[in-house]
């Protein structure tokens, strides 16, 4: 079973803190939805908002068309994957996984069928017997998986399963949640801090800071257009240069320090910031060494400061003339090999460029 | 100048031990004499004490009201100071912390005057002395230590195993009973035992409160008003022994226990 989840002008406060203020998105039936942000964005507790466990100060959660704001979680068809995994620490593993069937008056004989089924396809067949102290983390968190499947949820909710795992197990981990929500076709929704993790698993990422979605779409989508600073500087590394834009014809060009350049139109994330400041960012490897073709951004000289092996590419600081000395980093090849005080030339694929409107200040939440 | 502090030193352990014991190791000790006072020489071992303290009606049946006493009121005692660590764990309550002193309190009250106020409560009600008032004064006693131990191991992670068992559809009373009971299951047991060593050998309160029917040390009060006897000791023993056994068990049922997680 599967359905979309319509979160609608959502707003959460906790005494004078406002975790989550107008939260709106939609995610489409069957996909598996990541919430990704910083720790203390409130992406918990919009997981809690749509899981039933916290009802919100404002705004309406919608499952499959049904309003389910004030349903307690026992009631929605949703299930939760816990961060500490809760497992009933007395029972059998057969028991943990059959536990919801039971809730529902299943027959014994049909519920352990199940529950068995459940541990086959998260890799735990004939293990029904054991007891939960005597499994590895990883295991517990896929009984854990087994036993909000088990019920077959309409909509199943994870919060940061994978924080626990070492990462090489993360890594294997999120291979088979993603092959698991594939076979069952249940809509996932799952948080996590880890923008690999959410890039890795995604069909559709959130990226949110201080109780607001800062972006939402696919994972290619956000880290290669990203709609907003936050999110380009969340999901990998990306560099700023404050730019001025100006209306040419049916496009835009930018003025700044690398000079005027023509963009189309369509790059800039938000029009209605046309003709105002803007922000020209890109990624690190977007960044290509030696003289400028036509038709591209030159970026002019500019000087290692620092530079570190990180095993696909090498990392650099760069120091440019244009810049003032401003650093910017790039991922420059990984045969290359550079002095710390090598003198390079850089230029960048305007179609790689990404501008976004000015923001005053960086808002980002701690804790 | 070593030797001698180290010698001190156990010195001083011997007599502390000494000091706890061997008034108990003496009563133990001449319980099994074969004369009829229960002092040196000894001259046994004999059961023929213990043989005539199975064979007395009235200290079989003390013995017999002490157990269900102790039973009845523990068990009272600890599902009701469960539920109330349940409610002021659980729930954002008026005045929690009050209740929870409220609750605790009666551990620093003397037994005294606990007694003394269901004495008299009782006598305005009308309620006549019996077993009954004994196991209620016995609850009152143990409540408090029933509801500190449950609650002092109600912790954040069982509240998750709860919310899970909500999520997967349990009603609030599945959830206590099938989650919250089982996971604090050691803690309501050490509540129920020590309640019932408690109970067991509680004097002050059981005299004040039963009139025909009596606990235990009622009765041995009422013995040794007629003088040292080594049937005294004998009784005496097997209290003791009792509460020694309920330790023991304690210690391996819920300690053990606690160790292997």
């Amino acid at each position: 079973m599967t359905a979309d989840v319509e979160v609608l002008g959502v707003s959460h406060r906790f005494g004078e803190v406002a975790a989550l203020r107008d939260v709106t998105l939609s995610i489409g039936a069957g996909r598996f939805a990541v919430l990704l942000g910083p720790s203390g964005c409130g992406k918990t507790t919009l997981l809690s908002v749509i899981g039933g466990f916290l009802f919100p100060s404002a705004g309406r959660v919608r499952i499959a068309g049904r309003d389910v704001t004030g349903l307690p979680a026992a009631r929605r068809p949703t299930t939760t994957v816990f961060q500490d995994y809760a497992l009933f620490p007395h029972m059998r593993l057969g028991a943990n996984v059959a536990f919801g069937l039971r809730m529902r008056r299943v027959p014994r004989a049909e519920r352990e069928a199940r529950a068995e089924a459940m541990l086959r396809l998260v890799g735990l067949e004939g293990m029904a017997a054991k007891m939960p102290h005597e499994l590895s983390g990883g295991q517990r968190q896929r009984v854990a998986l087994a036993r909000a499947l088990a019920v077959e949820p309409e909509v199943l909710l994870l919060d940061e399963p994978l924080g626990a795992l070492d990462l090489k197990l993360r890594r294997q981990m999120q291979d088979e949640l993603k092959a698991i929500q594939r076979r069952v076709g249940t809509t996932f929704v799952h948080v996590t801090h880890d923008q690999e993790e959410a890039m890795a698993i995604a069909d559709e990422i959130v990226v949110m800071n201080a109780g607001r979605v800062m972006d939402q779409g696919p994972p290619e989508r956000v880290y290669l257009r990203p709609r907003s600073r936050f999110s380009a500087a969340f999901m990998g590394e990306a560099n700023f240069v404050p730019v001025r834009l100006r209306r040419e014809g049916d496009g835009i060009a930018i003025l700044g320090p690398f000079g005027t350049h023509p963009l189309p139109a369509e790059r800039l994330a938000d029009p209605a910031a046309t003709g105002g400041r803007a922000e020209l960012a890109f990624r690190p490897e977007h960044v290509n060494l030696g003289d400028a073709p036509p038709g591209t951004l030159d970026l002019g000289e500019g000087t290692v400061r620092d530079i570190a092996f990180s095993g696909s590419h090498r990392r650099a600081r760069i120091a440019l003339d244009a810049l003032d000395g401003g650093e910017i980093v790039a991922y420059l090849p990984q045969a290359m090999e550079v002095s710390a005080t090598a003198r390079l030339r850089l230029h960048l694929d305007p179609a790689r460029a990404i501008l976004l409107p000015a923001e005053d200040g960086e808002s980002r939440c701690g804790g | 100048m070593r030797r001698l502090a180290d010698g001190l030193a156990l010195g001083y352990v011997v007599a502390v031990y000494a000091f706890i014991y061997l008034p108990v190791a003496v009563l133990v000790l001449f319980s099994f004499q074969e004369s009829r006072l229960p002092i040196p020489p000894f001259d046994g071992p004999s059961l023929r004490w213990y043989a005539a303290v199975f064979a007395d009606r009235r200290l079989t049946d003390a013995l017999a009201n002490s157990l269900l006493v102790a039973l009845l009121s523990s068990a009272l005692a600890a599902l009701l100071g469960f539920l109330a660590a349940y409610g002021l764990a659980r729930y954002r309550l008026p005045a929690s912390g009050l209740q929870r002193a409220l609750l605790t309190a009666p551990l620093s009250v003397s037994y005294l005057i606990i007694g003394l106020g269901l004495l008299i409560m009782f006598s305005r009600l009308g309620v006549p002395r019996s077993l009954l008032t004994v196991g209620i004064g016995h609850t009152v006693i143990n409540l408090p230590l029933c509801f500190a131990i449950t609650y002092s191991q109600m912790g954040a992670h069982q509240e998750n195993v709860e919310r899970a068992a909500r999520d997967l559809g349990a009603r609030e009373w599945q959830v206590m009973l099938l989650v919250t009971a089982p996971m604090l299951l050691p803690a309501i047991l050490a509540g129920f035992l020590l309640s019932v060593t408690f109970s067991w050998d509680e004097f002050i309160i059981a005299f004040l409160l039963s009139r025909f029917d009596v606990t235990l040390p009622v009765e041995i009060w009422s013995l040794l008003r007629s003088g040292l006897n080594p049937r005294n000791n004998a009784v005496g023993s097997v209290v003791f022994l009792f509460s020694f056994a309920l330790v023991l068990v304690m210690e391996l049922l819920l300690f053990r226990r606690g160790r292997r997680r």
